[in-house]
Order: structure tokens, then sequence, then C-alpha cells
């Protein structure tokens, strides 16, 4: 249990490089840069 | 102001700085969008720069089944985010830059009475996460093949308040669309804004499921707050200045904990330190008492002691 916090640095390092790598950025960018009408209550 | 408010401020002056609208109309659309923000803040909203994890999160669970590669890819990347923020900074985004956990703070200010509520109410947060972050945009999928953002759509009232209300006043075509579903949101938003002011950081406390999720570093993160019992002498102050009403140490690095850091500035013994260490010690960071259960078991002890000396 004690390096349990280490594994969870190295799992955020390597989740973050293969989010980049792959493109993930790009889901958040589709669903950010557009105008949500669920989230103003709208639909 | 505090200096803790005044980075909030800040924060989220910052975090809502997009005036292109007021030129270009619309949103930001900008490369900072494909980024997270560790706070509560709509990416719908005309000012904001980030994207909203919790957005974020219900739009990769609707994804999910229509277009898992791509899904999985956002989910990468956000889980990668969460946990970094998390790690790094834990239920510090609740304390000291999410700018919802300000403007309820400001909100507490106004002189009205105060109330009460039972520790219990802040499970609902916890039905929240599962069912309107989780499970319902996973579950039922439009004629697209989409699921909703349920939290988002039902429920956020930074969602209401930075992206409904400022969009509906810059985009009047948009008015055509308000509805049961609108006037429900604004309802819950006037009584979270209103409960505020009586009750501190109401919503963090009985609903916020991305302040639920940060909750889980407090253990693991970088920053610990640890108790120093050789150099405490039960005073309860810490206990008093804790907007969270937190048992300490027992509940120090509990979910509820938003790192605040009241209870290590009014320790007048210095009993209470923040702590950085990429270890679990259990032993420091969960301790299973309170400083008034402590301080009541040694009046006991002295009392016995007395009467049988
Ligand atoms: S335990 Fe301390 S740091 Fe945590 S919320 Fe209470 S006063 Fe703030």
């Amino acid at each position: 249990m004690k390096i349990l916090p280490k594994v969870l640095w190295w799992l955020a390092g390597i989740l973050l490089l293969a989010g980049v790598l792959s493109g993930g950025f790009r889901f958040v960018f589709s669903r950010a840069a557009n105008l949500c009408l669920s989230c103003m209550g709208l639909q | 102001m505090k200096k803790r408010n005044f980075i909030q401020f800040l924060v989220a002056v910052w975090a809502n700085s997009y005036f292109g609208f007021l030129i270009r109309g619309g949103i930001y659309t900008g490369k900072l969008k494909n980024l997270c923000f560790p706070g509560l803040n709509c990416y719908s909203c005309p000012l904001a720069l980030m994207a909203c994890p919790l957005g974020i999160l219900q739009h990769v669970m609707a994804t999910l089944r229509a277009l898992p590669v791509v899904a999985v890819k956002g989910a990468l990347y956000l889980l990668g985010s969460l946990l970094f923020y998390g790690l790094l900074l834990g239920r510090f985004v609740c304390g000291w830059i999410c700018p919802f956990g300000f403007l309820q703070e400001m909100l507490y200010r106004i002189p009205l009475p105060k109330i009460g509520l039972p520790r219990r109410a802040r499970l609902l947060k916890w039905g929240l996460f599962l069912g309107l972050v989780l499970a319902l945009p996973f579950i039922f999928k439009g004629e697209t093949g989409y699921g909703e953002v349920w939290f988002c759509r039902t429920f956020c009232p930074a969602g209401t308040l930075e992206a409904g209300l400022p969009n509906l006043v810059l985009e009047p075509q948009l008015r055509s669309l308000i509805g049961l579903l609108f006037y429900w949101k604004v309802l819950l938003l006037a009584g979270i804004l209103l409960g505020s002011i009586l009750y501190l950081r109401l919503f963090c406390k009985l609903f916020c499921p991305l302040g639920l999720i940060y909750g889980f570093f407090n253990r693991l993160g970088l920053f610990r707050l640890r108790w120093q019992e050789k150099n405490c002498i039960f005073c309860g102050l810490c206990e008093k200045m804790c907007p969270m009403e937190l048992e300490i140490p027992k509940e120090l690095n509990s979910l509820e904990c938003i790192r605040c850091l009241n209870c290590l500035n009014a320790c007048p013994t210095k009993s209470i330190e923040l702590k950085g260490s990429f270890r679990l010690e259990t032993r420091l960071d969960r301790l299973p008492f309170s400083v008034a259960e402590r301080r009541h078991a040694t009046r006991r002890e002295s009392l016995r002691r007395n009467s049988s000396g």
C-alpha cells in the first residue's frame, strides 16, 4: 500500500502520454469548443 | 480579503477572461480548449478558456457506445489530467482554484442567519456522481447512438449561471428553446445560491461530483495534513475554524477536506502541518480520533486519577 501514490503518479504520466499521443485532446476540444445546449438546460 | 480568497478571485478571473465574444460572438475556440481546467467552470460560458473535466467525463461516458475508440482516447487524456491534478493538488482545487467554490464563499458572507445540515446529506453527491455523471450518460442513448450529459443537463448550477443565462442574453435566437428543463435548472440554481448564503459551500458539501473525485486524493496525493500530538493543547480551535465541519485530526485527510488550511493557520501551537510525500503513511495520514474526543478522554483520565488518589 505504501507505494500506491508512486504507482498512481506513473499511471497519471502514462495515461496523459497515451492521451496526448492518441489525440485524446481532440475529443476534449471537439466537446468544449462547441456551445453545449444541454449545459444551458435548453435541450 | 484573505490571501486564499484573493487567489481564488485571480484564478476565477483568469479562467473566464475571453472577451473575443464581444467582437466575434460565440464561445472561445482557441488552443486552451484542448486542456481541462481543474475546477468546475462551464466551457460553454462565453468567457471560459478551458474545458470542464466533469462535462468531458460525461461526454466520454455518452460516447462510449457510439464511438468506443474515440471515447477511449478521450478517456485516456481526461483520466491522465484528473489523476495529475488530483495527485498534485487534490482538493486544493476546491479550496483555492474552483470559481464556483469561491462564489459560494462570497455568498456566505452575506449577513443572514446561518443553518446547519445533517452530515448524512453529503451522501447525495455519491448518487449524483454514480447516477448522473457515470451511469445515465452510458445507459440511455438517443437516436444518434450517443448518450446525454445528464449532470450538466439536469443539475449543474455552474452551467446555468455561466452558460445558460449569459448565452440567452447574447444570442436571442436561443430563447425559442427555453422550456421546462431550463426553468427547473434556474430554480435549482436559485436554490443553491440562496442555500449558499445560509450554509457554507452548500454545493461542495452536498452535491459536487468533482470534489468527490478529488477527495480520494487527500490521502494519496503529494500533500497531506499531519497532526502532531506532542504540540497539541486540545484547544479545539482547528475544528471551530473548519468550513467543512470536520473532526480533526480524524478527518484531516478525508474526502471532505478542501485544503483551505484554516486549521493549520488557526493552530496556536502549530500542531497541524502540510507535508509533501510520495508514500502513503497510514499511521500518520489516518488518525482514528478527534481533538475533542482526545480532550474528553484526557479529562476523564485525570478525574479518575484524582478521585482514586
Ligand atoms: S480540515 Fe483544515 S484544511 Fe481541511 S477543510 Fe477543515 S480547516 Fe480546511
